[in-house]
């Protein structure tokens, strides 16, 4: 069984009221245990309200979704449960930073499941280190004396410190520098690489999708438009122009090269790629 | 004389106190009328700190900012610097005061103290010249991210300023709304408003004239693109990337391909690369792009 299942999943908000907004509808969708998934589509598509579906901060207004067995459509679901399995990161999430230190913001999370003093310590290191963050230069320090890039590290860290088996993030390296950017994002695949998780990644930037996840699902006014491998979506370029998104700035080059009658494949995902398929058609021999 | 002239600018936040942080470290350039420049740079590297010196909502500890001959550290002089310079910032939830988008355009030109026949005539043409006239009457809270960014830039040229500058005004829109902002401010400068945008896209600063790039505080590099992507080493040292085309032009050449310098966009490549190919048609690897 999927960690996730959607089956037929609406959501309407400020239903029955002239405000009512239908947000999803009908999406169904299964994310497999230890997996990357990509989530992408334009703003107001409901990839925020899909991923709060994901631990019950929303409830389907028809449909179903289950988390690792546990069925949210009924009332008395076991919610604690699914909220220790999936961790959510909010877009800017080092706006929710408010202890005092580094160690106390991330120490919150595990105080309150009502861990034992070592364990609590254990566990913030950890998700500290995790994150790139030296616990025992940043641990003391106040969380507001941080740069933006560290602040956002540290706030995952608070996340990542209740051990959750999917963390959904949504837009993680939205406003930082390039190299913050690559910075946070290699964390994140470090992640999922070393230690499994399953991971569920919103984003603007189809260069980061290439990067980064295994599958691409691709929402559309509340519906999924497109699910797939990654180099099978981005060989639907019109399709995703039709949407308003467009493929990573390589994969076009490729497409620009084959419309010249250059025959590179087009389904490249990273520069090294692209370099070895173009090298290939033009070096002597 | 240049429309934006800054001499040697230093910026100190909480100056004089222990938790002291310099922002900006003797920054000194010039800006023409009419022109359309990036400001790029890392996180801290001091883009914000000089975006609000332009139009006097910070103040120099040191060195001077001169707006159409105006100085910046006049208090007299600051609500007509502020009439020739409008910002546009990053969240465009924060930037929107009325309930109808109209109103909120008109917020400025009314503060003006204009007729109001003025008004409704600046209105219109604002919102014309950034494509949302047919939005006159939403709500600015249901709009999409870019059109409150456009609706934001409508209200700052209903002022007439002579210059715009964007405070990553990009960052948080998705590629659509990235796109709209781009191709609107694009079409301004074309009528002649100066464009100051500072951004974190390399892909965007790619399409502006000239980029200047900041590094703690001082500007490190100020050129054409071409120039500034021609080079890679020094810009990984201040914490910034080529972006994608320039990068694997960069590494073409160094791999011994006469792909010309100072490419930026992916049509100049593919046909840098498509000549290339040609020259080889008769040894059997050039097809007609079929699979």
């Amino acid at each position: 069984m999927a960690l996730i299942e959607c089956v037929d999943l609406t959501h309407v908000y400020l239903q029955g009221t002239p405000l009512e907004a239908v947000a999803l509808r009908g999406v169904t969708l299964s994310i497999e245990a230890g997996t990357f998934v990509g989530l992408l589509g334009p703003t107001g598509s409901g990839k925020s309200t899909l991923i709060q579906h994901f631990n019950a901060l929303l409830r389907p207004t028809s449909g179903s979704v289950r988390v690792a067995g546990i069925d949210l459509s009924q009332p008395r679901a076991d919610v604690r449960t699914v909220r220790r399995k999936v961790g959510l990161v909010f877009q800017y999430p080092e706006h929710q930073l408010f202890e005092e230190t580094v160690f106390d913001d991330v120490a919150y999370g595990p105080r309150n499941l009502g861990l034992a003093t070592p364990e609590i310590q254990e566990r913030v290191h950890d998700a500290l280190r995790l994150v790139g963050v030296d616990p025992d230069v940043f641990g003391r320090r106040s969380p507001f004396s941080l740069s933006g890039g560290e602040m956002r590290r540290v706030a995952i860290a608070g996340v990542l410190a209740m051990q959750p088996e999917v963390l959904v993030l949504d837009e993680p390296a939205a406003g930082l520098d390039p190299q913050g950017k690559q910075e946070i994002l290699g964390q994140i695949r470090t992640l999922h690489r070393e230690r499994g998780l399953t991971v569920i990644l919103i984003t603007h930037s189809m260069d980061e999708a290439a990067q980064l996840v295994d599958r691409i699902v691709v929402m559309n006014s509340g519906q999924v438009a497109m699910d797939g491998p990654v180099r099978g979506i981005f060989r639907r370029a019109d399709e995703l122009a039709a949407i308003g998104l467009g493929v990573p700035a390589i994969t076009d080059l490729m497409l620009r090269l084959r419309r010249r009658g250059v025959a590179v494949r087009p389904d490249v995902l990273s520069l090294e790629e692209a370099r070895a398929a173009i090298l290939e058609v033009v070096r002597w021999n | 004389m240049a429309l934006i002239e800054v001499q040697n600018l230093h910026h100190t936040y909480h100056a004089g106190t222990p938790e002291a942080v310099v922002g900006l470290d003797g920054v000194s350039l010039t800006i023409e009328r009419g022109e359309f420049v990036a400001i790029v740079g890392g996180n801290g590297s001091g883009k914000s700190t000089l975006a609000k010196h332009l139009n006097a909502l910070l103040l120099p500890t040191d060195g001077e900012v001169r707006v159409d001959g105006l100085d910046t550290r006049d208090p007299a002089a600051t609500w007509e610097i502020r009439q020739r310079v409008g910002m546009v910032f990053q969240n465009p939830d924060n930037q929107l005061v009325a309930t109808v988008v109209e109103e909120d355009v008109a917020f400025g030109p009314e503060n003006l103290g204009l007729p109001s026949s003025e008004i409704v005539q600046r209105v219109e043409e604002s919102l014309r010249v950034v494509g949302m006239l047919a939005y006159r009457r939403h709500q600015p809270h249901l709009l999409s991210g870019g059109q409150k960014q456009r609706v934001a830039i409508a209200g700052i040229l209903a002022m007439r300023p002579q210059c715009l500058v964007l405070d990553e005004a990009t960052t948080m829109l998705d590629p659509l709304g990235q796109r709209e902002v781009m191709e609107t401010i694009q079409s301004l400068n074309r009528e002649g408003v100066t464009v100051i945008h500072i951004t974190h896209a390399m892909e965007e600063a790619a399409q502006c004239p000239r980029m200047i790039v900041l590094s703690g505080g001082r500007v490190a590099m100020d050129g054409p693109p071409a120039d500034v992507f021609s080079r890679a080493d020094d810009l990984h040292r201040l914490r910034l990337v080529l972006p994608p085309i320039p990068a694997l032009a960069y590494q073409l050449r160094r791999d011994g391909l006469p792909v010309p310098e100072g490419i930026l966009d992916a049509d100049d490549l593919a046909a840098a690369i498509a000549s290339l190919a040609t020259a080889r048609i008769g040894h059997g690897r050039v097809g007609n792009g079929a699979d």
